[in-house]
C-alpha cells in the first residue's frame, strides 16, 4: 500500500471555474476565494518556513454544507486541506500539493452545555478559550490549554491532539473528547463516540484524534468539562543553572507529587519576556520554573512547602509564590505570551516540539545548547518541563538563506537526539509537513503500513491533507516542497 | 454446558510445536477445559515472544485457522461465541516488566503480566496503575486493554486507554507493529492504542504496552449510605459530584433490605448477598428489599481525605431520612464489596493452566470445583448519561419486578455505567428482558452489552445491540486488518 502513496497526485483533479461555481452555490458567493491575492492568506500557518497557496478556499457554515462541499471535491478528485485557525506550528495546513482549503472558522457555535454530565457540544471552529469562558462561572473549565488557546479551534485541537501547560495533571485533548461528528472524504457524515463514556465497537472517536485532518473533517465535538480546583498555589523558582532546574522537575515527580503544571523558561526567554512586558523576572537567571499546584485547600500548603523544599535542595536561589489570583494570572500571562515576546528579538523563529523522558531533560537541554552554538543559531527554551516536552525556539532571519539552512540542520539534530534519548519528535504540535522525514526514524515500515492502511479505510483516494504525517516511499512522486521565501 | 470438541489435528499440533517447542503446546482438555464460550480449540499454544506469535499467526493465516488470544481467561465469555476456534494463543509467557523509570512515571510491560504482579512491582516504588479489575491475580494487561473494562476508579482516573502511551501488537498477518511511544506525550502518527483498546482481540494480538502510572493513594477512606430507594440516591449523587470533595469512586449497589443492618454490615454481607441473589427467585424477595447502597470513596493525603470525608458527610446528612443510614467504612472492605457486586463469581473462578500442560484429571477436577460460571446468572452492562442513571436503574427494577425477575445491580454512578445481574433461567424470557433493558439504555443516550450469558442464550439475542450507521467503518477496519478473519472471528459487534 505504501507504494501507492504518491499516486494521489497522478489522478489529482483541478479546481475548474465550474467547480468554483458549484462551491459558491453551496456556501455563498462571499465564502469562496480563488484570486491569488486572496488565497495568499492561507499559504502557510504558524510554521512559516514553507508556503504554498491553495487553489481555492471554502468557508462552509454547517455540517450539511461541509458534506456538500466534500461531495463536490470528491467528484472532482481535488485534495482537501481542513483548517481551523491556522496556528499549527508544523505546517499541517500548508497546501503543499495545491487543493482546496476547507476552513471551519464560520462554524463557531457552542451548541450545548450540559453541566450535570460535564460535557459540551461545540462546532469545530469554536475557539478553545471560549469553552472555558462559557462555563467558568459555574466552576468548570476545558482542560487542554494550548498557549494559543485564544485563537486555536477545537477542531484543530482534536486534529493535533493538543496539549498545554496543564496537561501534566489533566491530560491532552484525547482525554477530553467523548465524540466527534466528522465528514469523510466522500461527504458521508459520521458520528463517532458520543454522549456517553463508551459505545460498542471500536473506539473510532479516540482513533481519529491527532490524525491531522487526514481522516475526515471534524464538524462537531462532544468535549468533557472539568471541575475547577478549589485552590491553587503557583510558584516561581529561580535557578542559576539549567541543570538545577531540570533536576528539580524530575525530583518533584519522583516524590510522587503531580503538579497541575511545571513550565520552564530559560535566560533568553526571560530576557525577551522582560523586555516586552516587564513582569519582574530576574534577567540574569539561567532558568525559572513556574510550578502550579492545585486541588483542595486542605493540604495544599503542606504540598507547596514540600515543593519549595525540593527547589531549594536542588539549588533554587529564590522562590516566589503568587500571593493572589492576580499575581497568578500575571505569571501565566508571561508564560503564554513568551512566543509573542520572541517576535521582538528576532524576525523569524521556528519552534520545535520534541519529547524526552523527564529524567533526560538535563541531557537534551545540554544538547540543544551545543547544537545552537555549533550552528551559530540562538535558541530560546520555554516548555512543558513536567511532561518532558521541550520547545526550543530557533531564532533566525528568513531573508538569510544560509541561516535558514542552519536552522533546518539544527532542528534535525535536536529531533534526532530526542528519538535517541527514547522520546518523540512531537508532543503536541504534530508531524505536519515539517517532521515527515523523522517519522521514518521513529517507526518501521510495518508500523506505518498499519496506519496508512487504516487511512485508506477513511479516505481511499488519500485526498485529505496529502503530504502530512506519512513519508512517501522512494520512487514515488514527491510532493514538491518549495524553497522557503520571504514573508510578505 | 455442552462443549463442542473438534478432532485434534496432528498436523496443527506439530506445526505449532515446530514454532514454540513441544513442551509449549497443550491439549485444550487440560489447558482450557471450559473452552471458549462452548467451543474447545484444537490446541493451546504458549509462545514466548512476539516473533513466535508472528509465526503462529502467519501459519494460521495460511491455513485459515481461527486464533483466540487468551490472557488470564477471566473474560473469555465476552462477545458472541467465536465462529471458529482452532488455536488458543496464551500470552502467559509474555509476563515481564520491560522498563520502569519511577521518576518518569511510565512503565512498559508485556501483555501477559497480571495486573496484581504489575501493581506489586509499582507499589514498591509508591506507584500504581489506577485500575482495579476483579480477579487481579489473573486478569492480564493485554486482557484489560482488549476488553476496555474500567472499574470503579474510572470516576477519577478515566479509562484504560487514557493512560496508554504506546502499544506493540502482532498483526493478523504476523507482523510486529508499534504505535505511540514511551514518553507521556506523543502525537506522531495515528492513535492505534485507542483502536486496539476494546477491540476484543479482533484486530491484532497485543504484546506490549506502556502506561502512565500514578502515585499510590497515601490514604483512602469510604462512606456508605443505605437509602430507602434507588430514587433517593439521585440527589445524594448530585450533591457529592457537585462538591470540591471529588470521590475517586462512587458506586450505587442494590437492591438491599433497608434497616435490616448497618451499611457496613450490608457491605460486608454484600458478596454473599449478591451471590445468593444470583440464585434467587423473584418470589424469594422480601418486600422491603428495594433500598440502595451508595458508596463514596475518597483518597489523598490524610488531611485531604479527612476533609473530604467530613465534607461528604455534611452533604449527605440532609438526605438522611426514613431509615437511611450513613457510616464510614474502611477502604478495603468497601472496595472488595463493590468489586464483588460487579462480578459475583469473582471468588469462584478457577485459575487456568499457567503454561505447561497440567495433569489432565487434576485440572479438570479443579475446574469443576467451581460451578460452571456462565450458567448461573446473566450480566448486562449499560452505558448511559450519568444524569439518567438512577432513572434507568429504577425502570429496570420495575421491569424486573413486574415480570418476575430477581435483578441486582451495581453502578459506577458518576460515569453512567451499570451492571445488571439476573439469574439464568428461561431463555426466551431472558431474551425479552435483555431487549427491554437495552431499550431503556438507548433511551438514556447509551447502549447495553451482554457481558455474560450462556452460548445458548447468546444465540437468541444480540450481544452488542444495534450496529449503528457507522458500522461500515468498523467492518472496513476489521477487513483491512484481518482480511482472512483469523482473530476471534465472529465475536465482536456485528459478528465481525
Ligand atoms: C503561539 C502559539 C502557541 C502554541 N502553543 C501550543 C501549546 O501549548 N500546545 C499545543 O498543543 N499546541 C500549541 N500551538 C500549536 C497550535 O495552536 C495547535 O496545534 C492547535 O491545536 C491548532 O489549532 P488550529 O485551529 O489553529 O488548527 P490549524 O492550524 O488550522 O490546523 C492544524 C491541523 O488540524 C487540522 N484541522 C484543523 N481543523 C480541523 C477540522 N475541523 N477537522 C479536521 N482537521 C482539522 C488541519 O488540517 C491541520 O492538520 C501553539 C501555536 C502557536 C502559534
Ligand atoms: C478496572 C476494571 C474493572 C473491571 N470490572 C469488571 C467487572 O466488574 N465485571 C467483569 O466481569 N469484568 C470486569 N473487568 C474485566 C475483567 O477484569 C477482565 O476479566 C479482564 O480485563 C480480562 O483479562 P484477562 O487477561 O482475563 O482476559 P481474557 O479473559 O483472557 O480475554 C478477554 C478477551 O480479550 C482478548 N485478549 C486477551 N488478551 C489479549 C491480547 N494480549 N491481545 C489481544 N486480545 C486479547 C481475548 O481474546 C478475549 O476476547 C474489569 C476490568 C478492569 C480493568
Amino acid at each position: 500500500m505504501s507504494s501507492q502513496q504518491g499516486a494521489a497526485s497522478a489522478t489529482q483533479g483541478r479546481v475548474t471555474p465550474r467547480l468554483v461555481e458549484e462551491l459558491r452555490r453551496v456556501v455563498g458567493e462571499e465564502n469562496v476565494f480563488v484570486e491569488p491575492s486572496e488565497v495568499l492568506a492561507w499559504e502557510c500557518d504558524g510554521y512559516t518556513l514553507e508556503r504554498h497557496p491553495p487553489e481555492a478556499v471554502v468557508l462552509p457554515a454547517s455540517t450539511e454544507e461541509v458534506s456538500r462541499v466534500m461531495r463536490l471535491l470528491h467528484q472532482a478528485q481535488v485534495p482537501v486541506i481542513p483548517r481551523g485557525a491556522g496556528t499549527s506550528l508544523s505546517g499541517a495546513t500548508v497546501p503543499v500539493g495545491g487543493g482546496v482549503v476547507v476552513s471551519l472558522s464560520r462554524m463557531n457555535r457552542i451548541l450545548k452545555i450540559d453541566l450535570e454530565n460535564r460535557r459540551a457540544v461545540v462546532e469545530a471552529g469554536v475557539v478553545n478559550l471560549w469553552v472555558t469562558r462559557a462555563v467558568e462561572n459555574d466552576g468548570f473549565f476545558f482542560a487542554p490549554d494550548p498557549s494559543s488557546q485564544g485563537a486555536c479551534t477545537i477542531g484543530g485541537n482534536v486534529a493535533t491532539n493538543s496539549g498545554g501547560p496543564h496537561t501534566l495533571k489533566y491530560g491532552v485533548t484525547i482525554n477530553h473528547i467523548l465524540g466527534v461528528e466528522m465528514v469523510l472524504a466522500d461527504g458521508t457524515v459520521v458520528e463517532l463516540g458520543g454522549d456517553v463514556e463508551e459505545r460498542p465497537g471500536y473506539d473510532l472517536a479516540g482513533f481519529v484524534i491527532g490524525s491531522e485532518g487526514t481522516l475526515g473533517i471534524v464538524t462537531k465535538a462532544v468535549v468533557r468539562l472539568t471541575r475547577a480546583p478549589q485552590t491553587y498555589r503557583t510558584l516561581l523558582a529561580v535557578f542559576d543553572t539549567i541543570d538545577a532546574a531540570t533536576r528539580t522537575v524530575s525530583e518533584v515527580i519522583r516524590q510522587g507529587i503531580i503538579p497541575a503544571a511545571v513550565e520552564m523558561m530559560d535566560n533568553l526567554i526571560i530576557q525577551a519576556v522582560e523586555e516586552a512586558f516587564h513582569f519582574g523576572f530576574p534577567k540574569d537567571a539561567a532558568a525559572v520554573l513556574i510550578i502550579e499546584l492545585d486541588g483542595l485547600q486542605a493540604g495544599i500548603d503542606e504540598l507547596s512547602r514540600r515543593v519549595q523544599a525540593i527547589c531549594a535542595q536542588e539549588g533554587a536561589r529564590e522562590i516566589r509564590a503568587a500571593r493572589d489570583e492576580k499575581e497568578r494570572q500575571e505569571l501565566w500571562k508571561a508564560r503564554k505570551r513568551a512566543f509573542g515576546a520572541i517576535g521582538r528579538i528576532s524576525p523569524s523563529y521556528v519552534t520545535q516540539d520534541g519529547v524526552v523522558p523527564r529524567t533526560k531533560l538535563p541531557d537534551i537541554l545540554r544538547i540543544i545548547a551545543e547544537v545552537g552554538r555549533r550552528h551559530g543559531i540562538p535558541i530560546a527554551n520555554v516548555f512543558h518541563a513536567g511532561d518532558g516536552n521541550i520547545h526550543p525556539i530557533l531564532l533566525f532571519d528568513d531573508q538569510n538563506p544560509d541561516e535558514v539552512e542552519r536552522v533546518l540542520a539544527a532542528s534535525d539534530e535536536i529531533l534526532t537526539a530526542c528519538i535517541e534519548l527514547g522520546g518523540s519528535v512531537t508532543g503536541e504540535h504534530g508531524i505536519g509537513i515539517e517532521k515527515v522525514k523523522h517519522v521514518a526514524a521513529m517507526y518501521t515500515q510495518d508500523d506505518l503500513d498499519v496506519m496508512t492502511g487504516l487511512r485508506e479505510v477513511f479516505d481511499p483516494g488519500r485526498r485529505l491533507n496529502p503530504g502530512k504525517i506519512f513519508p512517501s516511499s522512494k520512487g514515488c512522486i514527491e510532493v514538491k516542497r518549495p524553497r522557503p521565501k520571504a514573508s510578505a | 454446558m455442552t462443549v463442542d470438541r473438534a478432532p485434534l489435528t496432528e498436523k496443527l499440533v506439530s506445526a505449532l510445536e515446530a514454532i514454540v517447542g513441544p513442551q509449549h503446546v497443550a491439549a485444550p482438555e487440560t489447558a482450557l477445559p471450559e473452552g471458549v464460550d462452548g467451543r474447545l480449540p484444537q490446541a493451546v499454544v504458549f509462545p514466548k515472544d512476539p516473533e513466535e506469535i508472528g509465526a503462529i499467526l502467519r501459519y494460521a493465516n495460511e491455513n485459515r485457522l481461527a486464533v483466540i488470544p487468551v490472557g488470564g481467561g477471566t473474560q473469555l465469555g465476552l462477545g458472541h461465541p467465536p465462529e471458529r476456534a482452532e488455536i488458543a494463543l496464551s500470552l502467559s509467557r509474555l509476563d515481564q516488566i520491560v522498563a520502569h523509570e519511577p521518576a518518569d512515571m511510565t512503565v512498559t510491560v508485556q501483555a501477559g503480566i497480571s495486573i496484581a504482579a504489575l501493581q506489586a512491582h509499582l507499589a514498591r516504588h509508591g506507584q500504581c496503575l489506577p485500575y482495579d479489575p476483579p480477579l487481579p491475580g489473573r486478569a492480564t494487561i493485554g486482557g484489560i486493554i482488549a476488553t476496555r473494562e474500567a472499574g470503579p476508579l474510572r470516576q477519577a482516573f478515566r479509562g484504560v486507554a487514557d493512560r496508554l502511551l504506546g502499544i506493540q501488537v502482532v498483526t493478523a498477518s504476523g507482523k510486529i507493529a508499534k504505535a505511540g511511544g514511551r514518553v507521556v506525550k506523543n502525537v506522531s502518527g495515528y492513535e492505534m492504542g485507542r483502536l486496539y483498546t476494546g477491540s476484543l482481540g479482533t484486530l491484532a494480538v497485543i504484546v506490549e504496552a506502556t502506561f502512565k502510572v500514578q502515585p499510590s493513594f497515601l490514604d483512602a477512606g469510604m462512606i456508605a449510605v443505605s437509602l430507602p430507594s434507588v430514587e433517593a440516591a439521585r440527589p445524594v449523587i448530585r450533591a457529592l459530584l457537585d462538591s470540591d470533595a471529588q470521590p475517586v469512586l462512587l458506586e450505587l449497589l442494590g437492591p438491599i433490605t433497608v434497616g435490616a443492618a448497618s451499611p457496613a454490615e450490608l457491605l460486608s454481607g454484600f458478596p454473599q448477598h449478591a451471590r445468593a441473589f444470583a440464585s434467587f427467585e423473584a418470589s424469594d424477595l422480601p418486600g422491603g428489599q428495594s433500598g440502595a447502597l451508595l458508596v463514596a470513596g475518597y483518597a489523598g493525603t490524610r488531611e485531604e481525605m479527612e476533609w473530604q470525608l467530613a465534607e461528604a458527610e455534611r452533604l449527605i446528612t440532609p438526605h438522611l431520612d426514613k431509615g437511611a443510614a450513613m457510616e464510614r467504612i474502611p477502604w478495603a472492605l468497601g472496595h472488595q464489596a463493590v468489586l464483588q457486586a460487579h462480578r459475583h463469581d469473582a471468588q469462584r473462578v478457577v485459575p487456568l493452566a499457567a503454561s505447561a500442560p497440567l495433569d489432565s484429571a487434576g485440572a479438570r477436577a479443579q475446574q469443576r470445583a467451581g460451578t460452571s460460571p456462565a450458567d448461573d446468572y446473566v450480566t448486562c452492562r449499560a452505558h448511559v448519561r450519568a444524569s439518567e442513571l438512577v432513572q434507568v436503574v429504577s425502570q429496570a427494577l420495575a421491569l424486573a419486578a413486574g415480570s418476575g425477575f430477581a435483578l441486582a445491580y451495581a453502578a459506577h454512578a458518576g460515569t453512567g455505567i451499570v451492571r445488571f445481574h439476573v439469574p439464568a433461567g428461561d431463555e426466551e424470557r431472558l431474551a425479552w428482558l435483555i431487549g427491554s433493558l437495552r431499550e431503556g439504555s438507548i433511551g438514556a443516550g447509551g447502549s447495553l452489552i451482554v457481558e455474560r450469558a450462556a452460548p445458548s442464550l447468546k444465540a437468541k439475542i444480540s450481544v452488542f445491540g444495534p450496529l449503528g450507521k457507522e458500522f461500515f467503518l468498523h467492518k472496513a477496519i476489521k477487513e483491512r486488518m484481518d482480511p482472512i478473519r483469523i482473530l476471534n472471528p465472529g465475536r465482536f459487534l456485528g459478528n465481525l
